[in-house]
């Protein structure tokens, strides 16, 4: 699959993503925002298994940006131009605390995980492959090791509260 | 790989496991589908929080670690404040039921403390009517409170005591037997308020009560540790001009001058009336404060001619009590040095204070 065509079928689907996240009057601002910036700064990016990670990470900035920007616009709590704070580039208190809070809802949960899931998730740490896993926990397949990962990071999620943020 | 297989690759996504064979396959199918599609850019914050290598060692070392036993888990719990407060309160709630349960085992027995004060029997009763018992009081209380008549005429009968007679406190400062005194309180007091006008006939009948008390000190004393509030004695004017502390048993001639001493170990009421066949005539009556020594009369000795009479202290822990009721009787209002005396804290009288439990003790007096 060639570039244009990932990127036509990328922006498809990041406007339903964001259409169902910010709304469907964001959405088309949003995607367009993302394929913006893979073009202008990652032109030379090509294939499939890079260029859709870079998407997402795109995206994900592009809507915490939108949602700070719509906070700070909404007319329920404007203020004056001058109490408005200079930007600070770096990254806000709301972004740093909303971290430490995942971090720690994310360790509290892998705590309650059963063992399996544990050692399946610390080897993926480690940065083992899925094959690699397979031999360490002595599995019959690899698909057998899909099917607990598939179940662990469910199980994850539902501690976690059902969403990662 | 089949769809079903490509969509359990998701989970490799944010740590980085999949192979470049996978990835394509998971991305590819994420083009095609949407509800994969988003699962992964929701994934992201995951892997971007993933992509901090110090934070992944940190997850690998509490991976690690093993899972806390039963025994682990229940000792962390354990240590949490909310447990720790409830388990607190528990062992407190406990520790009460267990000394309250236990502190009625080391009272001493009611009749041993009926038996150090008979001077209340060896004298004739008031001429008061037999108090009827409270509509509040409870049935065994009641009969509690009603010897039976060859019991009292046994104690009549009993040889004159010795003045010196050690008073039982009718309230004790354990909180345990306060609470029981207050319920004997409760049982002795009227059930309901008691008007202004039939004021005067409860602190008459309150009064006869007082004749009546060493059946209920008794039962205090049964209820409560038998710590005297004050200390009393009787003191005789020597041939040196001096006085000093009778002997037990010491017999009286008339025209002896002799005087009642008073030393206080407890705060309270104290009254003192003269008692003889003519009627009874107040001689004293003072707010007891902790260490003081009261000499009454105050000047001189008490009446020394040929006769029979007794003294009656009546003492009350209480600030308005059965002393005071009977000292008010008596007396009339307190003066305005007592009020002094007796502080800010000194509550006015009411009908339903007047029923404080109080003391009192009989000291015969017959001089030949």
């Amino acid at each position: 699959m060639d570039r244009e065509r990932i990127l036509a079928a990328l922006r498809e689907r990041i406007v339903a993503y964001a259409a169902s996240r910010v709304g469907r009057d964001q959405a088309e601002d949003l995607a367009q925002e993302v394929l913006l910036v893979l073009e202008r700064k990652y032109a030379e990016v090509a294939p499939m298994e890079e260029l859709m990670p870079l998407a997402f990470q795109i995206l994900r900035f592009q809507m915490t940006g939108w949602r700070r920007k719509a906070a700070r616009r909404g007319e329920y709590n404007q203020v004056a131009v001058q109490d408005v704070p200079l930007a600070d580039l770096g990254e806000d208190p709301e972004t740093r605390a909303g971290r430490i809070e995942m971090r720690e809802r994310l360790e509290a949960a892998m705590a309650k995980m059963e063992d399996r899931c544990r050692e399946l998730f610390r080897l993926k740490l480690e940065g083992n492959s899925f094959g690699e896993i397979q031999e360490r926990m002595g599995a019959g397949s690899i698909n057998t090791i899909y099917t607990w990962d598939s179940r662990c990071r469910r199980r994850l999620l539902e501690l976690m509260g059902g969403s990662w943020r | 790989m089949t769809p079903a297989q490509v969509e359990k690759l998701i989970g490799g996504y944010a740590t980085g496991t999949l192979t470049g064979e996978e990835r394509r396959a998971l991305f590819a199918a994420a083009l095609d589908n949407q509800e994969l599609f988003d699962a992964l850019a929701d994934e992201e914050a995951l892997r971007e929080l993933l992509a901090d290598p110090a934070y992944r060692q940190r997850l690998i070392r509490l991976l690690a670690r093993e899972k806390p036993g039963l025994a682990g888990r229940l000792a962390g719990w354990l240590r949490r404040p909310v447990p720790l407060a409830l388990a607190g309160g528990l062992a407190a709630a406990g520790l009460t039921v267990v000394v309250l349960l236990r502190e009625p085992a080391t009272t001493p027995p009611a009749v041993q403390v009926a038996a150090q004060r008979p001077a209340e029997q060896s004298l004739p009763a008031p001429p008061s009517q037999p108090l009827p018992a409270p509509a509040s009081q409870p049935p065994a209380a009641a009969a509690e409170d009603k010897p039976a008549p060859a019991a009292k005429a046994k104690l009549v009968k009993e040889p004159p005591p010795t003045p010196d007679v050690t008073v039982p406190a009718a309230l004790a400062e354990k909180p345990a037997e306060k609470k029981e005194a207050d319920e004997l309180r409760k049982a002795v007091a009227p059930a309901t308020p008691v008007a202004p006008a039939a004021e005067q006939a409860a602190l008459r009948q309150e009064a006869a009560e007082v004749a009546d008390v060493p059946r209920r000190t008794s039962r205090l004393a049964s209820a409560s540790a038998p710590v005297a509030p004050f200390r009393h004695y009787l003191e005789r004017l020597g041939e040196d001009g001096t006085y000093t502390q009778m002997a037990t048993g010491t017999q009286l001639r008339a025209g002896d001058a002799v005087r009642l001493v008073v030393e206080a170990a407890e705060s309270g009421h104290l009254s003192v009336v003269l008692r003889n066949r003519g009627g009874e005539r107040p001689l004293f009556a003072t707010v007891l404060a902790p260490g003081s020594r009261h000499t009454i009369p105050a000047d001189g000795s008490l009446p020394s001619e040929a006769g029979e009479r007794s003294l009656r202290l009546v003492y009350s822990r209480m600030r308005i009590g059965a002393a005071e009721a009977v000292s008010m009787q008596l007396f009339g209002r307190r003066d305005e040095r007592e009020k002094a005396a007796a502080g800010p804290a000194a509550a006015p009288m009411t009908a339903s204070n007047v029923t404080a439990p109080a003391v009192t003790v009989d000291i015969p007096l017959a001089y030949k």
